[in-house]
């Protein structure tokens, strides 16, 4: 049996600070990684998920036991040796002027470059790598400081990509992106672990993304309430619901979403079949009505396009759901 | 990618720099023929023998310092600005600059050493031996106590407070000082704030070049460490910088240069401000093998353009270098400023 890429110990993680010790991860924590697995850390603000982060890359001293990357132990590694075996996409933005793209991803270089920085033909070779595996040479030529926030961040990726380490570790990488350039750079990180066999730790907000690419999910709630599991897993034990639980938010175990929950919900009868129904659906729970077999009021959806609401005996037909929530707001007041 | 493009430019730099050294050591107060310059220069013989005496034991030893003095604060400002990522540092955020001040301060104010005034009347302000190794100790001193605070603490920025208020209490030491001294003291230590370029001869110019080199030559190896930290210390610690040596490595490379300097020369302002703006423009480039360089021949060549400009062309009045500079310097920064539309990514 291989050992495992990450290797955790009985770890606790925190911070010391002058006159208290704050402990952030309880644990004590035993995981493992494996080569080519991407693991999504899941966890609500300032649950310590950073922390966590920050100590099994070794910036960070764990307050218990130890991180072992390849068998060697995180803390005992130097800086340059340390840096050879993670890099790291953090949420600080880089803001120098006259940086261009090259010279950045270069940077990633800095373990494995010459006492001046020299560039090897190795060197180099990693570099058009990391370029065209992150999808940044259209920009190559760029200043850093005219990048938008998702370009910026495949930068970074880049660079980290260049610094050829069996681990890679990203703090929220989907932070400040759009939904599209979420997607795209989750499946990117998907693709890279499977088809290099690096090791890829990231940590999100994405539930729903999250839940589509990673092979195992770290479910960090607070510092005594951690789980891990294949998604699927912590879906069906109900992990999740209970890590977000809150009075107006639901987790739906069916779809893998959340729903915004009302306080006072109304019924409503609903029928009719197909996708036109399901967003029809949708739109009145944001309304406040949860679907019942009894209520004064009744909708229904035939067709595409077509929606008829009968209420104290009397019809109306409508076009789109816009013009029936409309009308369901008048004759039906909060 | 871009690699001959700075060389070109460095090359064109070192051209003008050259130039500049001619014309420096050409235009003074005493007019003497360009063509005996030259002979002087090449041959080191000339019909005159006092036109000898002023070229090769004034004006080449003052030129020199300029050249010196030049690489030395703007490499030194450069180191601060990257290392502090603040494009407002300077050489004398560390407060090393007023650590030498407060040295002169203590050996101008302290009065009734006749042989301190004798040495100073009869050497010139900053000709005196003794007032350069005051500076030479105190800044050492200040320098000393940055590098411990520095290896204590783990926040670049707290560093900069910190050099700022070390600089506070050094200025406010001398200020007391000046509060109780006579007048006449007073004025030989403001002619010193003057700054002066000239008097540095022989055996100190040797000194100040061998610091100097030692200085740069720091600096040009901190340059790898220094691309590192433009992305912040995160950053560069996980690309596998250990931030403590590389801050003790900066620091004190730049305090040899910054210290060196004001004791040799008095505070020269501006010039550690100034020139590695100048420098990223000119070259549109962040990597530091470029900057320092760069930094070294732009910062040179200024002071050597200022100290030409010092003469004033056709009088025999010489203005304070640091009048110069300020004046030089300051509509550049304000420039620099005004061209660039985020000055908080300096």
């Amino acid at each position: 049996m291989t050992t495992p890429l990450i290797q955790i110990r009985g770890l606790q993680t925190g911070y010391q600070l002058s006159d208290q010790k704050v402990v952030t991860t309880k644990g004590p924590l035993t995981l493992e990684v494996q080569r080519g697995q991407l693991v999504c850390l899941i966890g609500p603000n300032g649950a310590g998920k950073s922390t966590l982060l920050r100590t099994i890359a070794g910036l960070h001293p764990p307050l218990k036991g130890n991180v072992e990357i390849n068998g060697r132990d995180i803390r005992l590694l130097s800086p340059i040796q340390r840096a050879q075996t993670v890099s790291l996409v953090l949420t600080d933005k880089v803001r120098t002027h006259h940086l261009d793209v090259y010279s950045l991803v270069a940077l990633g270089r800095y373990p494995w470059s010459s006492w001046l920085g020299g560039l090897s033909d190795k060197d180099r070779a990693a570099i058009e790598w990391a370029i065209d595996s992150a999808g940044v040479r259209p920009f190559l030529d760029r200043k850093i400081n005219t990048l938008s926030d998702g370009e910026h961040q495949k930068v970074m990726l880049a660079r980290a990509l260049a610094q050829d380490t069996p681990l890679l570790i990203l703090d929220e990488p989907t932070a400040h992106l759009d939904l599209p350039s979420r997607i795209r750079l989750m499946r990117l990180l998907h693709r890279l672990a499977r088809q290099t066999g690096k090791g890829v730790l990231l940590s999100t907000h994405e539930l729903e993304l999250a839940l589509q690419v990673a092979d195992e999910v770290w479910l960090l709630q607070d510092p005594s309430a951690f789980y891990c599991g294949a998604p699927e897993d912590l879906v069906l034990t109900g992990a999740f619901e209970a890590a977000f639980a809150h009075e107006d938010i639901r987790f739906d175990k069916q779809t893998g979403t959340f729903t915004i929950e009302h306080e006072h919900r109304r019924p409503v009868v609903l029928s009719g079949e197909g996708l036109a129904a399901q967003w029809t659906q949708r739109a009145l729970q944001r309304e406040g009505y949860f679907i019942s077999d009894e209520a004064p009021c009744s909708i229904r959806v035939s067709g595409a396009a077509s929606w008829t609401m009968t209420r104290d005996g009397k019809s109306y037909s409508f076009s789109d759901i816009s013009s029936l929530l409309q009308a369901l707001k008048k004759t039906d007041p909060q | 990618m871009p690699v001959i493009f700075p060389k070109v430019r460095l090359a064109g730099l070192l051209l003008l720099l050259f130039l500049a050294f001619l014309l420096d050591i050409s235009i003074g107060s005493v007019k003497i023929p360009l063509k005996e310059v030259f002979h002087i220069l090449f041959a080191s013989s000339s019909a005159d023998s006092t036109w000898n005496f002023i070229v090769e034991k004034i004006r080449i030893p003052k030129a020199m310092t300029a050249v010196l003095a030049g690489c030395g604060l703007s490499v030194s400002g450069l180191q601060m600005q990257t290392l502090f990522r603040n494009p407002l540092a300077d050489p004398s955020v560390l407060g090393i600059t007023a650590g030498a001040g407060l040295g002169v301060a203590m050996v101008m104010l302290s009065g009734g050493n006749m042989a301190t005034l004798f040495a100073i009347r009869e050497l010139g302000i900053s000709g005196s031996l003794l007032i350069t190794i005051a500076a030479c100790v105190s800044a050492g001193l200040v320098m000393i106590l940055v590098l411990i605070l520095s290896s204590r603490l783990r926040d670049n920025v707290l560093m900069l407070v910190i050099g700022i208020m070390i600089g506070g209490i050094t200025i406010s030491v001398t200020s007391i000082w000046q509060y109780f001294s006579s007048p006449e003291q007073v004025k030989d230590y403001l002619l010193w704030t003057f700054g002066s370029l000239g008097g540095v001869t022989g055996g100190q110019l040797l000194i100040l070049s061998s610091v100097i080199g030692t200085g740069l030559i720091m600096a040009w190896l901190s340059s790898k460490m220094l691309d590192a930290l433009m992305l912040g210390e995160n950053y560069a610690r996980s690309m596998g910088l250990n931030p403590r040596r590389a801050r003790l490595v900066i620091i004190c490379s730049s305090s040899l240069l910054a210290g060196s300097i004001t004791a040799f020369c008095g505070p020269i302002g501006f010039v550690g401000i100034a020139v590695p703006h100048i420098t990223r423009q000119l070259f549109r480039s962040s990597d530091h093998r470029v900057l320092v360089p760069g930094s070294c021949l732009i910062g040179a060549l200024l002071l050597l353009l200022c100290d030409t400009l010092s003469q004033l062309p056709g009088s025999s009045t010489v203005l304070p270098i640091n009048v110069i500079t300020a004046l030089a310097g300051a509509p550049v920064v304000i420039a620099l400023l005004l061209r660039q539309k985020n000055i908080n990514a300096y």
